[in-house]
């Protein structure tokens, strides 16, 4: 049956009763107040806010009713800005949705937690908004809480009832609670809690067209008579009834603790009310599984070989397709690209070298890296959904410590290997403002999908088959980087960081959701190709001015020039179809900073003309490549690996290291990993530690890289 | 059965917010790579790192639980 909720005119749902934990899951009760009421009650009445805690399923919802590609995770700390979309209402009505960061409670511990306070609990104390956010009340909020756990979500749901809000409670996990033995009583649920409860799964999109009638409901009332603040409990020290052996510093912190027993005791009471257990929990095999990756040996080795299989899979999958993308690039397309630009005249002409040579082959050549992209976002898509990465936090906790940084920094740390700019913002996970300092700049350390790209073409042309181990090797060069610079930077610069021992929720595993993995690994696919869009076309332009104008002091006579196309030369023509770039301000500023590698064996122009676009933007390096090195005419036919651009990089590595292209290959990719990521993560620190710890930032990944890559060659050449 | 860690306050709520307060029931499972454990609190897994649960006094739960 279902609840009537005191004072109001309700409609409700029938809940059919079939048994233990079948009952009352099936229905939801909606609370209506006048719908013609006075009283509006708080808020932006059109804006709906998703709260609750980590990991149970805020996001996933938020993507289902807003048609979004959010970010979603099995792990705390996938969401720590605010996501914004619209949601169709059933009555027709557009509403904006915001998804909050995960908040055990109201009483935050890290800015991401904060910034959900600010937002749901605004007070006039606080700072003014500043992001278009902080500070605007939503109209509604909706409570997301695992019903598996229930005691836990309701804490923050106690809070969220003290305050004069419209609240809509989704209760999500409700298979996972019948599967643990738990039958939920949505009807007795919502009488306790005094709102509409609505069970939803947003993995089989079940349960939204309730939650958005709740949400109107909800909407079009007043909001509900909030619960009274509670009186702090006696005795609040230790189990009840015991007095309180050291009491803390201040009667301050006292009543505090003693508000929260209040609030535990009427959690408590809600759960009795509403749940009952009704088989056994059943999470042996879990544990089991838990024993396995958390422990401290096998931990470690599994962790290792989960990342080796990730990069081999990600190179060993996705090379056949890329090399018939390759193919296709060299031969009908670059073809019908000239065709085209002859069929108006322009072939020999500027247009034709900033068109074929510059966009077509840039965009081009990035674009047969997208396979490679798919798989290593699926890859970890399928390690966040599953629930690993939380472990896998756990294991690297000793190495974050080691640095000084909690076993938390890892998490930010990973999304830094997918991309450094969302990995700064992650580090507002963190608690300690030192400990995010230093997670931020050990950001960039951490090898970002961009740089993948890279990785791949010059492993594939210099080592051949070798080349999913020395991707491998790169990534764990990267985290030998983040605890070493980690070291570096808390003995020099930061020797203050304070501790933060390990306290972390393991979620549960569960089955990757073939819908989550495309949509996640799409949603970040479609990022990448509209950053190295833009970037590339960007970059590209600016190369082919560069190419195209003289250098200062140069007359341009002895710029190379080719009657027959650039490809006959061995500097190709990123300017034109007709002029060689040697000579051109491109080469000058290149070859200006060539000298300074060569101790690292890659002094040449090409190599580090790329290094400073690369300075800009990783994923436009490999189309600045393709660009300078003009290699369409003869790449025609040729499915080498790594193709003719492979073979170019191989013969100037060969000719700038004197006969050692692999210590020389090793020091530049090693440079690559090391040297800052791109622009856009310098304005991400910039925003998140200041100008002037960027600038350090950045010197000690200059310095750090530079010296990395010497030693590398210096010593891999004696080795050879 | 936990007593009362001896942490700093916000630290005992965040602690108390996750499961681990005074008078709850946890179970250790097992040992975790970095020196903690994970801890089952009623039907979550919590890993803690040993100094924390070095800061929180347990004692065998009482038999009418």
């Amino acid at each position: 049956m279902a609840a009537v909720l005191p004072g109001r005119r309700t409609r409700t749902r029938t809940v059919v009763t079939r048994g233990c934990c079948r009952d009352a899951s099936t229905g939801a009760v909606r609370a209506e107040g006048s719908r013609t009421g006075a009283s509006r009650g708080p808020g932006d009445g059109r804006t709906v806010a998703l709260v609750g805690a980590p990991n149970v399923g805020k996001s996933t919802l938020f993507n289902a009713l807003t048609g979004a590609r959010r970010s979603v995770g099995n792990w705390p700390g996938t969401t720590v800005e605010v996501g914004r979309g619209s949601w169709r209402l059933p009555d027709g009505e557009r509403v904006t949705v915001l998804d909050l960061p995960g908040a055990v409670s109201l009483d935050p511990v890290s800015p991401d937690e904060e910034l959900t306070r600010d937002l749901v609990a605004p007070a006039v104390d606080r700072p003014a908004p500043s992001d278009g956010v902080r500070g605007r009340v939503p109209g509604a909020v909706v409570l997301v809480v695992d019903a598996a756990d229930l005691g836990r979500g309701l804490y923050l749901v106690r809070q969220v009832r003290e305050l004069p809000q419209r609240v809509v409670l989704a209760l999500s996990m409700m298979d996972v609670a019948r599967r643990r033995g738990r039958a939920v009583d949505v009807a007795a649920l919502s009488a306790a809690v005094g709102v509409p409860v609505v069970p939803v799964d947003p993995r089989r999109r079940d349960g939204l067209a309730r939650l958005g009638e709740a949400v109107t409901d909800a909407l079009d009332s007043a909001a509900p008579v909030p619960l009274p603040p509670p009186q702090p409990l006696p005795g609040t020290g230790g189990p009840a009834g015991e007095p309180v052996d050291e009491p803390v510093a201040v009667a301050e912190q006292i009543d505090e603790l003693g508000v929260a027993e209040a609030r535990f005791a009427w959690v408590a009471d809600v759960v009795a009310a509403s749940t009952r257990q009704c088989g056994e929990a059943g999470r042996g095999r879990a544990d089991r599984i838990d024993r396995l990756l958390t422990s401290p040996v096998i931990g470690p080795l599994v962790f290792l070989a989960v990342m080796w299989g990730v990069f081999q899979v990600t190179t060993r999958l996705a090379a056949p397709v890329q090399e018939w993308l390759s193919t296709a690039l060299a031969g009908p397309v670059d073809d019908g690209a000239r065709a085209a630009v002859g069929a108006f005249g322009l072939r020999g002409s500027l247009v034709e070298g900033l068109l074929v040579d510059g966009l077509v082959a840039g965009v081009g050549t990035v674009l047969t890296f997208v396979p490679v992209m798919a798989v290593m976002f699926l890859t970890l898509a399928v390690l966040e959904d599953s629930g690993y990465l939380a472990r896998a936090a756990v294991v690297t906790d000793r190495l974050m410590r080691s640095v000084g940084l909690p076993g938390r920094a890892f998490l930010p740390l990973v999304v830094g290997f997918g991309c450094n700019v969302p990995a700064v913002s992650a580090t507002r996970v963190l608690p300690d403002a030192r400990h995010r300092l230093l997670t931020t700049l050990l950001v960039p350390l951490t090898s970002c999908s961009a740089r993948l790209t890279v990785y791949v073409l010059v492993a594939t042309a210099v080592f051949g088959d070798a080349a999913g181990n020395v991707v491998f090797g790169l990534y764990v060069l990267s985290v030998l980087l983040v605890v070493g610079v980690g070291l570096l930077l808390r003995s020099t610069l930061l020797r203050v960081v304070g501790d933060e021992p390990l306290v972390i929720d393991l979620p549960r595993f569960q089955a990757p959701a073939p819908r989550i993995l495309l949509s996640v690994t799409w949603g970040r696919l479609a990022d990448f190709l509209r950053t190295a869009g833009g970037v590339i076309v960007l970059a590209v332009t600016a190369v082919w001015l560069l190419s195209a104008v003289p250098a200062p002091g140069s007359s341009g006579e002895d710029r190379t020039v080719t009657a027959g196309g650039a490809a006959a030369t061995s500097t190709g023509s990123p300017g034109s179809g007709s002029t060689g770039v040697e000579g051109s301000a491109y080469h000058a500023l290149a070859s200006a900073s060539a000298p300074v590698f060569e101790p690292a064996g890659f002094g040449d122009w090409h190599l580090t003309g790329t290094l400073l676009v690369g300075f800009v933007a990783k994923e436009a390096v490999v189309s600045s490549w393709a660009q300078t090195y003009s290699v369409q005419e003869e790449a025609a036919g040729q499915g080498a690996a790594g193709g003719a651009l492979g073979e170019r990089l191989r013969a100037d590595l060969d000719r700038s290291s004197g006969g050692h292209p692999v210590p020389a290959a090793l020091a530049f990719l090693a440079f690559f990993l090391a040297y800052t990521p791109c622009a856009a993560t310098l304005a991400a620190q910039r925003r998140e530690i200041g100008g002037r710890w960027t600038a350090v930032g950045v010197g000690v990944q200059l310095g750090v890289a530079w010296l990395l890559a010497v030693v590398v060659f210096q010593v891999g050449r004696l080795v050879a | 059965m936990l007593g009362r860690p001896e942490v700093p306050a916000d630290r005992a709520l965040r602690l108390a917010q996750l499961g681990l307060r005074p008078g709850a029931t946890v179970v250790p499972l097992h040992r975790t790579a970095g020196g903690g454990r994970v801890v089952a609190v009623g039907d979550a897994r919590v890993a803690v790192a040993r100094v924390t649960l070095g800061s929180i006094p347990a004692s065998p739960p009482t038999d009418e639980r």
